[in-house]
């Protein structure tokens, strides 16, 4: 039953991970049709902010919001910087713009840092176990999920009542005839960027504090698992990412309890497998609904 | 049937310029005698061979694939199991499936059962695979990538896992790499021109015209990914037996920028692209490594730089899709390039030619 419960934490925390990455995923790709690659760099910067901070000696309290606030810009930055100059190119110009920039961004960290993990101090209330009767519970996994939980509340809010919000689920459907309602294609695009470097920051918050370190390369396992979440819930639509998101996470989870050990080298193998698989079955993903489909 | 044969006439003469520009480069780092110069331009070749694999799937079908570098995985891994001497195996993988720890072929034999193996996967791969196409294909090769990569990694009963392999017997020498290399782009080259790499073409320009004129798409696109995976699969094997020894990383991500970096460049459209493209990285690459280091220039001594030709390769990348997305080549091969550049020199001539051409009837479609 203990262990049950853990798993089943396990799977919400690392799900809810993956769930905030596919989210940021979606967000720009359902506006601008751009797959970004360098998504995975914003959880670096995230890092990398947290770990400027405490070399600058800045209160510890601070560090999360930094971190966040760093992805954030990092996204904004890279639309005006790398992908404005490309407005309208076709797809995969952009998805190889974002792959260049992604190389970019990681040899960049690279020159200015060091090619070793670096630690990187982390609140301590992020360190704590509680238990409840018999479970211990690690305060940094009942956060991810709260917060996670928070977040997408606050996201589901963003698009049904502002008018930003609005506005990027409407350029989502046809940019066109919003553009000719006179909003302004360049806010709306930065919104979603926004939005997205925000979800990721809180994802590296979590993530730095998982790994205690960081390093230039720690984001492309991270975006890989996200592209994997977004496909599963079909790529562009945001309800899919979240539920894309969990269901690797507890597919992930599940298959490190099933397989014996010997072959759990392999999970991931498993789980690149099934997407591969999905992506044949239904290309519009399992929570995506059958509309077009690219030859 | 001779009249088959003459419409590859004018692919003949591309491959020979590419083959004739390849030999130069040969014959002029023999000239050198520099060792360091031998090993740079035989890695050229190579990866020449290896950008055109790519180039013949990607280039013509217009579906990204980032997912290659598995064929050359592939190809120099099975390579490597096979070929080294069986006394390093069974120190190295005693545990081996099927009792390979004790095989010992051939180079020839070992190089011809890489080969096949990786068609097998090619084959398996591109019938589920390769009928996808946009961001999906994109995302489903990287995925078949990350998939090869894992299990090289944790199948350490046969690959050894992340300990380097080594001993795998060096036959590869800039000959074998310039053989290699001019037998890819012939392959690449007259499948582009040929009525199956045509129909591929016509699908990139817009698919559902070309299925409207029968084309099956998801067949065409399965003989390129074969195609691709098979020569692809032979710069792996060629690979293994130049280095010696490798890991798994030498064939994951890093090489995967390398080569897409040098197909982006050069264009895809065309088979020289891949060709000029690898030049011209390798030449960027060369010197941003000699940079890295921090070297003393003109005795100004440069600070260390770790990673710069990583950083030139992300940047190049960036730069070619803004600047010039279809490639520096465009969709004209280097020797129709070389043809118009020929005709814009001497104008008046041309002109004369152009008409007399054009009278002829025949001859003019030389030109098009």
């Amino acid at each position: 039953m203990t262990e049950i419960v853990q798993q089943i934490l396990n799977a919400l925390s690392l799900g809810s991970l993956y769930a905030l990455l596919a989210l940021g995923l979606a967000t720009v790709f359902s506006v601008l049709g751009l797959v970004n690659f360098a998504h995975g760099e914003l959880i670096t910067i995230t890092g990398f902010t947290m770990l400027l901070m405490s070399r600058l000696g800045i209160p510890e309290a601070f560090f999360i919001p930094l971190g966040i606030a760093g992805a954030t810009v990092g996204a904004v930055a890279m639309e005006r910087v790398a992908f404005r100059p490309f407005r309208n190119a076709p797809p995969t110009t952009l998805l190889v713009t974002s792959f260049g920039l992604s190389i970019v961004i990681q040899q960049v960290l690279l020159l200015l840092t060091e090619p070793k993990p670096l630690p990187v101090q982390t609140p301590a209330v992020l360190r704590t176990r509680f238990s409840i009767g018999p479970i211990d519970v690690q305060m940094l996994q009942v956060l991810m999920t709260g917060v996670t939980a928070l977040a997408l509340i606050a996201l589901v809010m963003f698009l049904r009542r502002s008018l930003s919000g609005v506005a990027m689920r409407a350029a989502a459907e046809k940019f066109d005839i919003l553009r000719l309602m006179g909003v302004r294609a360049d806010r709306v695009i930065t919104w979603a960027f926004a939005v997205s470097g925000f979800l990721a920051g809180i994802a590296g918050v979590f993530i730095v504090a998982r790994r205690g370190a960081v390093d230039p390369f720690m984001g492309f396992v991270f975006v890989l698992k996200a592209f994997v979440a977004a496909v599963l819930g079909g790529f562009g639509s945001l309800i899919g990412a979240v539920l894309g998101g969990f269901a690797l996470g507890i597919l992930e989870v599940s298959l490190e309890v099933a397989l014996p050990s010997s072959v759990a080298g392999f999970r991931d193998a498993f789980v690149f497998a099934l997407v591969g698989l999905v992506l044949i079955v239904r290309p519009q993903g399992i929570f995506g609904e059958r509309e077009r489909v690219e030859i | 049937m001779t009249s088959r044969i003459r419409h590859f006439y004018p692919s003949l003469k591309g491959v020979a310029v590419l083959a004739a520009l390849i030999v130069v480069i040969a014959f002029l780092v023999t000239l050198t005698g520099s060792r360091s110069y031998e090993r740079i331009a035989t890695t050229l070749f190579i990866s020449i061979i290896v950008a055109v694999g790519l180039q013949i799937f990607m280039g013509n079908s217009g579906v990204m694939n980032f997912g290659f570098i598995a064929f050359m995985a592939i190809g120099a891994y099975a390579a490597a199991i096979l070929t080294t001497p069986a006394v390093t195996k069974m120190a190295a993988i005693p545990d081996a499936p099927l009792g390979l720890d004790e095989v010992e072929l051939s180079f020839w034999a070992g190089a011809a059962m890489a080969l096949l193996v990786t068609t097998v996967f090619g084959i398996v791969t591109g019938l589920i695979l390769a009928r996808a196409g946009g961001i999906p294909a994109a995302i489903a090769a990287l995925a078949m990538l990350v998939i090869v990569h894992v299990v090289l990694l944790n199948w350490v009963s046969l690959t050894g896992g992340a300990r380097a392999w080594v001993g795998v017997p060096i036959r590869t020498n800039m000959t074998y790499a310039v053989i290699g290399a001019i037998a890819a782009i012939l392959v690449a080259r007259v499948f582009r021109d040929s009525r199956l790499g045509l129909r591929l073409r016509a699908s990139r320009e817009d698919p559902i015209a070309a299925a409207g004129t029968g084309v099956s798409i998801a067949s065409v696109r399965l003989v390129a990914w074969i195609l691709s995976a098979f020569i692809i699969g032979a710069g792996g094997v060629l690979m293994a037996h130049y280095l010696g020894s490798f890991n798994t990383d030498t064939f994951y991500l890093s090489r995967t920028f390398l080569i897409l970096a040098m197909l982006l460049l050069g264009g895809q459209g065309n088979v020289s692209g891949p060709v000029v493209g690898a030049l011209l990285v390798t030449v960027g690459w060369e010197v941003m490594r000699s940079l890295e280091s921090g070297p003393t220039v003109v005795g100004l001594e440069l600070p260390e730089l770790f990673g710069l030709p990583q950083l030139f390769l992300g940047a190049l990348i960036i730069i070619t899709m803004k600047f010039r997305p279809e490639g520096l080549l465009g969709n004209l091969e280097l020797d129709e390039h070389l043809r118009q550049w020929l005709r814009r020199l001497r104008p008046a001539r041309s002109d004369q030619l152009g008409a007399s051409a054009a009278d002829a009837g025949d001859s003019s479609q030389a030109h098009v």
